[in-house]
């Protein structure tokens, strides 16, 4: 086996798993070792990954499958190997299978109290209702009503966006420019809250520092992160944020750190805050908090100029059929001159 | 001799238009992002830019080649922008920089070398 094809294999983290047409694995990567216990030599058991891996290796077609590990089931993507009779097995997911269903559990906790339960009592204020129709109750329940429905809509935007397997639209975006509209989106509540917001940049470039992205999200990320350092500022307060330019990346550091503080309760943060991750996380970015002087801040990260590859990117097809195509032409203007120079008694 | 910096963050896409250029009598010379490049820009003042836009870092090509253009010292510097991007507002964006030329990745080598030459004509 070749050393730099095995570098290769080594190098997709959540796993992978190089197996022949019979099931027989012939290379398990570190992730995959880890995350399967599946080792060279051993023989796939499951039987719906070995029809996955003669459809990958007969048809030389990619499928979706699963990978049943008691009573986890991994989800892989098999697609067609290198040689006719082999087939790579990628793992998809989280890393850690723990850490997927930590965040998963949180996930199902946030939708059963913050949608769920309250659900359940607008509709019971609703029956109320109908039996003694009261404005305040009117006005509490609408009000409880358009709460529900913002969340709903979130899920359904994070349930769209765990679907996706496509990149991003490439959109070239201003930072400061996306900020002040998601800043726009949620001035209803910085109006009700009556907070400022202090925003400081470093220098001209960073000023101006542009990504490429899609412009629906990423904003609503922004809005999203923005909402939740106004709802963690005290009322008349004001919101810092403080954009840097770190390398390849842009720096967006929120000084609240109440922001998201329900996560950990699986409150109505859970959801935005999953959100706003997976956005980022499909731009290349990242959403986490860090400690500050004794306290905690978050810091959003994003990559700036064009969005990270996740490997680098090789000469096109497409380019090196345009480059062959020419190069005929090249050549004949490149030997010109030379039979000039060796051979100038028989120029007409 | 004439002198043309190449921008662009893709090694094998560098090494194709140096490849390209060396069918002529050019200076060469290769920047990988938008700060670099932008750098080489002012150290060399060559004859001609060729910029990819997205590059990852600080600068994008638009950015380096708006720098360039409202530069006095550098106003003699063509600049040719070469990417992927097609679309036409993406063509409008290097009309407002004000980049000399436009051209779109798959790129010919052939209709980039007679861009390069007319315009350092």
């Amino acid at each position: 086996m070749s050393a730099n094809l095995i570098e290769l294999l080594d190098r997709v983290a959540t796993g992978l798993l190089w197996v022949q047409a019979d099931g027989c694995i012939r290379h398990s990567n570190a992730a995959a070792r880890r995350r399967t216990s599946l080792s060279a030599g051993d023989v796939l058991q499951d039987a719906t990954l070995r029809r996955a891996v003669q459809v990958a290796t007969r048809a030389r077609q990619a499928r979706v499958s699963g990978l049943a590990l008691g009573e986890q089931l991994l989800k892989c993507r098999v697609i067609p190997g290198v040689a006719d009779e082999d087939a790579f097995i990628l793992l998809v997911g989280e890393p850690t299978a723990g850490e997927a269903g930590d965040d998963t559990d949180r996930l199902l906790r946030a939708v059963d109290q913050t949608l769920r339960l309250p659900l359940r009592s607008a509709i019971g204020a609703l029956s109320l209702w109908r039996d003694d129709a009261d404005p305040h109750t009117t006005v509490a329940l609408a009000g409880a009503l358009e709460t529900l429905h913002q969340r709903v809509e979130r899920l359904v935007d994070l349930a769209t966006l765990w679907t996706t397997d496509d990149s991003p639209d490439d959109e070239r975006l201003v930072l400061w420019t996306l900020v002040q509209r998601a800043w726009a989106d949620v001035e209803p509540q910085v109006i009700d809250r009556e907070v400022g917001v202090r925003f400081r940049t470093a220098g001209e470039t960073a000023s101006q520092a542009t990504l490429y992205g899609s412009r629906r999200w990423l904003q609503r990320a922004l809005a999203e992160c923005l909402a939740a350092a106004v709802q963690a500022t005290p009322p008349g307060g004001q919101v810092e944020i403080e954009h840097t330019q770190d390398g390849t990346r842009a720096r967006l550091v929120f000084r609240q750190g109440a922001m998201f503080a329900d996560d950990a309760d699986a409150g109505p943060g859970t959801v935005a805050l999953a959100l706003c991750r997976q956005v980022l996380a499909l731009h290349g970015g990242s959403l986490g908090p860090e400690p500050d002087d004794g306290g905690v801040q978050w810091v959003l990260t994003v990559p700036t100029g064009a969005p990270a590859a996740a490997a680098p990117v090789g000469l096109g097809i497409a380019q090196a059929q345009v480059y062959a195509r020419d190069l005929a032409v090249l050549m004949a203007r490149a030997r010109r001159p030379a039979t000039v120079d060796s051979h100038p008694a028989r120029l007409p | 001799m004439k002198r043309v910096l190449i921008v662009e963050d893709q090694s094998d896409i560098r090494k194709l238009i140096r490849m390209t250029l060396e069918f002529e009598d050019y200076e060469i010379h290769e920047a990988p992002d938008g700060v670099q490049g932008l750098t080489l820009v002012r150290a060399l003042c060559p004859d001609l830019v060729l910029l990819d836009v997205m590059m990852p870092g600080e600068l994008d090509g638009l950015q380096v080649c708006q720098r360039i253009k409202t530069d006095p010292a550098l106003a003699h510097v063509k600049v040719v922008i070469l990417t992927a991007r097609g679309q036409a507002r993406d063509r409008e964006s290097g009309a407002a920089a004000a980049a000399d030329e436009y051209l779109i990745k798959p790129f010919s080598p052939l209709q980039l070398i007679e861009t390069v030459d007319r315009l350092m004509a």
